[in-house]
């Protein structure tokens, strides 16, 4: 083998190599995404987004699913799909106003749209609200402590805000 | 004065000896050991080429996947994945979990 076609060869492998180090983390990422993402991910109005290993606090990290609605009819569907319950005129006036009313509770992991499975805690997945940004997060938890550690963060800097 | 280093000093004695000598003649014999030696050396310094060259392309190879993979590793908000801005997606977390200041993933 010639020393111009080593070389020639040699480069044209390290192309393949580095397009291929930079597509499949991608694709591999694209995989790993939630069911709720691949479901939200087509509707032009809602913006979906995947995190993976979304620090809560120094020890804990869980996957987090982010829907943001960007029109009425984005928010329309998610507050249809879950269940989320229309504010009596006085709240909702105050949400106009731009102050916002954060919720969090937990959902079924098999379908994020009903309630929580109250038999078995570990069944559930925790869902915040803002009514303000119309964005909900779902949290992928696994044990009573992660549920635990997001639940109460968020109560724990509310009062601490407070 | 100037003494021939030895790759010199094989290259006269060999061209002396295969001016002058026959073949069975001592200086024949010198001929084809220093023409057996020569040979040898070409192999030699034609294997540390290869194998430059093979280091180099290995090197190279390995700064073409490891490269891309650290700069991928090293970006902001690398763990998220969507199709609109990572770093609002990211603050909305923040914000929903514990209206803190967001911090880089």
């Amino acid at each position: 083998m010639s020393r111009r076609t080593f070389w020639i060869l040699v480069v044209a492998l390290c192309l393949v190599a580095a397009g291929l180090s930079l597509w499949l983390p991608r694709e591999a990422a694209a995989r790993r995404v939630s069911d709720l993402y691949r479901r939200y991910e087509p509707n032009p109005h809602l913006s979906v987004a995947f995190i993976e290993g979304f620090k809560v606090n120094d020890t804990l990290a869980v996957d987090v699913t982010t829907v943001t609605a960007l029109d009425d009819e984005g928010w329309d569907t998610l507050r249809a799909d879950f269940r989320i319950p229309e504010l009596p005129p006085l709240f909702q006036q105050q949400i106009e106003e731009g102050k916002d009313m954060l919720s969090l509770r937990f959902v079924s992991k098999t379908d994020p749209s009903h309630t929580m499975d109250s038999v078995d805690m570990l069944n559930n997945n925790v869902i915040a609200i803002s009514r303000l940004k119309r964005t909900i997060c779902i949290f992928y938890t696994s044990t009573i402590a992660e549920q635990q550690s997001v639940y109460f963060n968020q109560l724990e800097k509310n009062i601490t805000n407070k | 004065m100037n003494l021939p280093n030895d790759k010199e000093l094989a290259r006269l004695l060999y061209a002396g000896a295969a001016r002058r000598g026959a073949e069975g003649s001592p200086d024949g014999r010198l001929a084809r050991v220093l023409e057996a030696d020569n040979r040898r050396w070409a192999q030699r310094r034609a294997h540390a080429a290869w194998r430059r060259r093979t280091t180099a392309a290995a090197l190279l190879l390995a700064l073409s996947v490891g490269l891309p993979a650290v700069l991928r590793l090293a970006a902001p908000y690398c763990n998220v994945v969507t199709h609109a801005d990572p770093r609002e997606a990211y603050n909305a977390v923040c914000y929903l979990l514990e209206n803190q200041n967001p911090t880089v993933a």
